[in-house]
């Protein structure tokens, strides 16, 4: 039963990727990463990786795909398809990412030797109080340090964010200047 | 004898330079009234130690030939346990009378002009600068007499020059005293780069910068010991003696580069009288006096100081005559005098001796001359200043009749000019006369003449500039004629020295001031004759001068100085030796050194940089279009690049 | 469902990132492309916390902060990307070449 939903995970997984890759209307490829997304949430479910899982719904899902509608909705008109790219280019693309698949396909099937079955996690592994216990740990073995780093990170790149996004006022003839450039 | 005041004798160097940091950056912009009597109070405590030091030591001058005040290391170029020798530069003051002697007169001649300074420079805007710069040369002047070696030494001549540079383009606004610091500035140190390569070369062979060391007989067989660059008949001591003395010729003005000292007269009469006559111009004589053990030991530099010397001597009291500007008749008597202080040390060598004996009669003669020297040129700075300051006007020829005016400044002025002419009793005779008797002891009949000659055209043309100054009718409107008290009190001061100084100070000199080395002490003839012979050629100038020009007619000097028809107009453009100076720097030095060079830089080093900077744009031109700015390929070639670097390593 | 297949899956995953990100015009699709990406590096690090032999809970934590980073790094592409609509009126890559030599 857990390879068939592995499989049906894969596939969903796979599939709104590649449609996030190429479909022309852009709120199209966000609600199909949201898709892809809430795919591997499933799949880490499988692997016992709950605390993970819910990361990337309330998170991922929640926050940063919303977020991308968000800039959609700002920079976009309804119906608005993305240019398309040109063939040499896509053929290019196509070229490189299947070498680069290539590359670790060949690496895997080089180094990796053991295809056992059997995980070894339990489902208390993953588990919000196991994280919890080791994240919010002040002792050698817990991981606050960089929980807290990451929140300052998270402080700093607001206030960077607010200051990049800031309408320019003061410099109009600048932006003029530079629209010329450009 | 240690005593509280030669073991403090850094006092006296520390209070011209406090002077100089609080005037520069404090009181000089509030008020130069305050500045300038914070300075007369700390050069008089500085002249309060040099004088009490100068007690001290020649009360007690047999016990020492010298006292190290103070030292201290400051650098150390070579060590022992690296090199295998010492080379230590220090720094300290070294008290020998002769250093005692400059101290007493820098200082007393410091607190003197900066009290005539008061008078004089009350109008000008900017007197704090004045009163800040005259300080750092006293601090200069103060630490080259001082120094304990010929390191410290060089670096306090460099700032007498800084600082003279610095106060004869004092009017900044004049284009005349820029060029005139600038022709200063360069001539001293085109001479000071001889001085330099003397330093090294004798301090690389004898591995020491010390006075005391360097003037020890085992220093001299070791610079006889090495012949210059492979000459035979050329050594280290000869050639290296000669570099050192280089740095002294152009610091005093010797023929030929004397140019520099007449222009510099371009400077605040003050800055004349106490750089330009009475200390920084007897820096290279000081120099010689002080390596005199050194130099004696060469019998060609001996040489070499006495001609020099004597011809810079008789070359500017001749062009003095014909001078009209009253600073510049000075500065080229200035000149002459210095010449005597010169050739003085040189004829110290005996030529008549086998092996060449000492005369130390030269040396204190030398010394004693730069003390009375000091005095009287001095003095005869400030008078000129005091008489400028009236007439508004350099030329000699625009003052006159200002005896019944001027009182105080004419006698001043008469005593000072008796004491140059060498008229007993006054200062200058007895120097003057020790030393013509010291060249003829010597056996140095041309040199003997010379001094003779020089003596008589001296006291002309003081006398020259007295009667005309002085004397006669006024040739000029002048308005509120008053003597300032504060520019008439140093005068005075100075007369009293300039009068009786040389009778009482002569037996000192004779016995204190003998070079630290040993001598051949001789019965040398004494003729009773010579007093005589140069006070009548004193006198007789002086009639001369009367008979040209005490007379209010000047019809026998035009008509001479007409019948002398070209021979008085070369003289009076100084030989043209400025015009040829500028001849061989402009024609010469720029069109065949300069050019080629100028050519060369241009060429081929600016060449070899254009040719580097043109292939380094055209391989740019070329890679640039790697460039694309697409953000799309670059992440391509970062994504083959991974690719091929993990093909590689897996 | 083996370690083997996980490991595909998540470089099929990568690749398809991969591939947007460098035929995509539009900078919110590239942005999505890199989402994609960082998705197929979770997946990996689930994988080996499964797989792996001990330290589970470590290796699902890391995801954690890759999830955070993200959020952060989203924030800031997208100021970006507002400024960048703002001067353009346009959000093609290829107009961003003023870096062209």
């Amino acid at each position: 039963m857990i390879d068939t939903l592995f499989i049906i995970l894969s596939l969903m997984i796979i599939f709104f990727a590649t449609l996030v890759v190429t479909l022309p209307n852009i709120l199209h490829c966000a609600l199909a990463l949201m898709a892809s997304l809430f795919g591997s949430a499933g799949l880490y479910i499988l692997l016992n990786a709950e605390m993970t899982a819910l990361a990337q719904v309330a998170v991922y899902i929640g926050g940063v795909v919303i977020f991308i509608i968000f800039a959609i909705f700002l920079t976009t008109r309804m119906g608005e398809k993305t240019t398309p790219s040109s063939l040499p280019k896509i053929g290019w693309g196509l070229v490189l990412s299947s070498f680069a698949f290539a590359g670790f396909y060949g690496f895997y099937a080089k180094y990796l030797n053991s295809v056992s079955t059997t995980g070894y996690s339990t489902a208390e592994d993953g588990s919000m109080s196991a994280v919890g216990k080791i994240l919010l740990n002040t002792g050698s073995e817990g991981l606050i340090i960089p929980f807290e780093i990451v929140s300052v990170l998270l402080l700093m790149t607001v206030i960077g964010a607010v200051v990049i996004a800031r309408a320019e006022t003061k410099a109009l003839n600048c932006d003029s200047e530079s629209q010329e450039n450009i | 004898m240690e005593t509280f005041f030669t073991t403090n004798s850094w006092v006296i160097l520390l209070m011209p330079f406090l002077v100089f940091l609080v005037n520069g950056l404090f009181l000089g912009k509030r008020s130069w009234r305050a500045a300038a009597y914070f300075a007369v109070a700390c050069m008089s405590v500085a002249f309060f130690f040099a004088i009490k030091i100068a007690i001290g030591f020649f009360s007690h001058v047999h016990e020492h030939s010298y006292i190290k005040g103070w030292e201290i290391e400051w650098l150390r170029f070579a060590s022992a346990d690296i090199l295998g020798f010492d080379l230590v530069a220090n720094v300290g003051m070294l008290l020998d009378p002769i250093s005692i002697m400059m101290l007493v007169v820098v200082t007393a001649i410091s607190v003197l002009v900066n009290i005539y300074s008061i008078g004089y420079m009350k109008e000008d805007p900017s007197a704090g600068r004045f009163f800040s710069l005259l300080s750092l040369f006293s601090f200069s002047m103060l630490g080259l007499v001082s120094s304990t070696n010929i390191f410290q030494m060089f670096v306090f001549w460099e700032l007498v020059g800084a600082s003279s540079y610095l106060l004869i383009g004092f009017w900044y606004h004049k284009p005349s005293a820029v060029s005139a610091s600038k022709k200063a500035f360069i001539v001293t140190r085109f001479a000071d780069a001889f001085f330099l390569a003397g330093i090294i070369a004798v301090s690389y062979f004898t591995q020491t910068f010390d006075f005391i060391e360097l003037n020890k007989l085992a220093t001299v067989e070791t610079l006889n010991r090495y012949a210059f660059l492979g000459f035979g008949t050329v050594n280290v001591l000869t050639v290296g003696t000669l570099l050192i003395f280089a740095g002294g010729w152009g610091k005093s003005a010797m023929f030929p580069l004397h140019i520099w000292l007449p222009d510099a007269m371009e400077g605040p009469t003050p800055v004349s009288s106490i750089i330009h006559s009475a200390t920084m111009v007897v820096a290279g004589i000081y120099l010689t006096a002080r390596l005199f053990p050194l130099f004696s030991h060469s019998p060609l530099t001996m040489d070499v100081v006495a001609y020099v010397g004597a011809f810079t001597a008789l070359f500017a009291a001749v062009i003095a005559v014909t001078q009209n500007d009253i600073k510049r008749i000075l500065a080229f008597s200035t000149l002459s005098q210095l010449g005597y202080m010169l050739f003085s040390l040189g004829v110290s060598k005996m030529v008549v001796e086998e092996g060449g004996a000492i005369n130390s009669l030269g040396y204190s003669a030398s010394m004693f001359h730069v003390f009375t020297h000091a005095a009287f040129k001095c003095m005869l700075f400030l008078i000129a200043g005091q008489v400028i300051h009236v007439v508004h006007s350099n030329n000699i020829w625009d003052m006159g009749g200002l005896r019944k005016k001027m009182p105080f400044t004419y006698v001043s002025c008469l005593i000072a000019c008796l004491a140059i002419g060498g008229i007993w009793p006054f200062a200058g005779f007895w120097s003057k006369d020790e030393i013509i008797l010291a060249s003829l002891q010597g056996g140095h009949t041309v040199i003997f003449a010379i001094g003779l000659f020089v003596g008589g055209l001296t006291a002309f043309y003081m006398f020259r500039l007295f009667f005309v100054t002085f004397h006669g009718e006024s040739r000029k409107e002048l308005h509120h004629v008053h003597e300032d008290p504060f520019m008439t009190f140093p005068i005075v001061v100075l007369a009293i020295p300039s009068a009786v100084g040389g009778y009482f100070a002569k037996d000192l000199f004779h016995h204190a001031f003998v070079p630290n080395m040993p001598l051949h002490i001789h019965e040398l003839s004494h003729p009773h004759w010579l007093p005589w012979v140069a006070t009548s050629m004193g006198l007789s100038g002086i009639i001369l001068a009367y008979f040209f020009f005490g007379r209010n007619k000047f019809t026998q000097a035009s008509s001479i100085a007409k019948a002398m028809g070209p021979l008085h107009t070369v003289i009076e453009n100084k030989f043209y030796f400025d015009e040829f100076y500028l001849f061989m720097t402009h024609k010469v030095a720029f069109r065949f050194v300069a050019a080629p060079i100028k050519w060369f830089d241009r060429k081929i080093v600016d060449g070899v940089m254009n040719l580097t900077g043109f292939l380094l744009h055209a391989g740019g031109a070329i890679v640039r279009f790697l460039q694309t700015g697409q953000v799309q390929m670059y992440l391509s070639v970062m994504i083959l690049g991974l690719l091929y670097f993990c093909y590689r390593v897996f | 469902m083996t370690l083997h297949r996980l490991l595909l899956l998540s470089a099929v995953n990568f690749c398809l990132g991969m591939y947007g990100m460098v035929v995509r015009r539009n900078v919110i699709c590239v942005l999505m492309a890199m989402e994609l990406m960082f998705n197929a590096v979770i997946i990996n690090f689930i994988a080996f916390a499964h797989y792996g032999n001990g330290h589970a809970t470590e290796g699902s934590i890391f995801p954690i902060f890759i999830i955070a980073v993200t959020a952060c790094e989203m924030a800031a592409a997208l100021a970006i990307i507002l400024t960048m609509y703002r001067k353009m009126h346009k959000l093609d890559v290829h107009r961003l070449d003023s870096l062209n030599g």
